[in-house]
């Protein structure tokens, strides 16, 4: 493996890879743009399908629980979690849902950070307001206006 | 009759419900969960605070935690106390907590005509027959069940009606 590739911490040698030409980088020197671009590219394209998959999977098993115990320890939640900031920008996607699933827990445990007011605290689309919000305040994708889910 | 696979209600985690007998009464919605909806409100999630930060509503003063003696303190603020029988009573309301493993995971409302009104997680609410219609492996069994006098404001027992309610 170059020594540039040991320098990004997410690349793993797997299948995902096959097509991808690890001799872009030089094996000496600074990387080119163009690879690091195409590296962090792939890793965000596996990102928003692990975290689809794993999205499938605790809305479908977690639909008729109320208990957050069982919600939020749910493996498939946890292993959001673990994706960590990788999994933000397609967790804000689906709070623009009419119906958003209850992510607020992982986006917390991930970013360390609570947009969502002490007042609006269980009143779901208003908590997703706040963090649709807080996602275009810092700098992820454009996103629907964050007002228009308030009056839902 | 309805049926459980109709409205992803899987026989693995309700394995009495066909036989017990059910009626969807509303689309599935995170809006709300089994806890508001048994204290008649549809536009909250209600639980106690789980995780770094507080997601759901929890009624000041009340502990944090899913135990059955939390919801009964939480309930008896709605002037509930535990009663022995889940039988109708005119003039009397009455609500089932559910638990599996020592954690409280459900309840129910009874309504005017001796059935239970239950809102499923995210899914639907529905009317079911019978407490154990909502037995088994995901809601544990009825642990409890407390009464209150009904309100003459809300002689039907219907609870809070929703827009498009019909």
């Amino acid at each position: 493996m170059s020594e540039a590739l040991c320098w990004a911490p997410s690349v793993v040698a797997t299948s995902d890879y096959a097509s991808f030409n690890f001799y872009d980088f030089p094996t000496t020197g600074t990387p080119s743009i163009e690879g690091w671009g195409k590296l962090f590219s792939l890793d965000a394209a596996r990102s928003e399908r692990e975290f689809s998959e794993l999205s499938k999977e605790w809305l479908s098993a977690t639909l008729n629980m109320s208990s957050s115990r069982d919600m939020f320890t749910h493996p498939a939640y946890l292993r959001v979690i673990e994706l960590g900031w990788r999994a933000v920008p397609s967790i804000l996607k689906e709070l623009q849902s009419d119906d958003p699933p209850h992510w607020f827990v992982a986006l917390s445990t991930i970013t360390k950070k609570n947009p969502v007011p002490a007042e609006d605290a269980g009143k779901i689309a208003k908590m997703a307001a706040a963090w649709l919000r807080w996602g275009a305040e810092n700098g992820y994708s454009k996103w629907q206006n964050p007002q228009t889910l308030i009056s839902r | 009759m309805a049926k459980s696979a109709d409205f992803n209600l899987q026989i693995a985690q309700f394995p009495n419900l066909d036989s017990e007998g059910f009626e969807k009464t509303s689309d599935a919605t995170s809006r709300y969960n089994c806890i508001a909806w048994s204290n008649s409100d549809d536009a909250i999630w209600w639980w106690p605070q789980f995780g770094p930060v507080g997601v759901n509503y929890w009624p000041s003063g009340v502990p944090f935690d899913d135990t059955l003696d939390t919801f009964q303190k939480m309930f008896r603020l709605d002037n509930y106390e535990v009663c022995n029988s889940s039988d109708f009573e005119e003039g009397i309301e009455k609500i089932a907590i559910y638990m599996r493993d020592a954690h409280v995971t459900h309840a129910a409302r009874q309504l005017q005509s001796g059935k239970w009104t239950s809102k499923i997680g995210r899914n639907i609410d529905l009317t079911h027959d019978t407490l154990r219609a909502l037995e088994g492996p995901l809601y544990g069994d009825v642990a409890c069940i407390m009464e209150r006098k009904r309100a003459l404001s809300d002689p039907i027992g219907e609870g809070v009606l929703r827009p498009g309610d019909k």
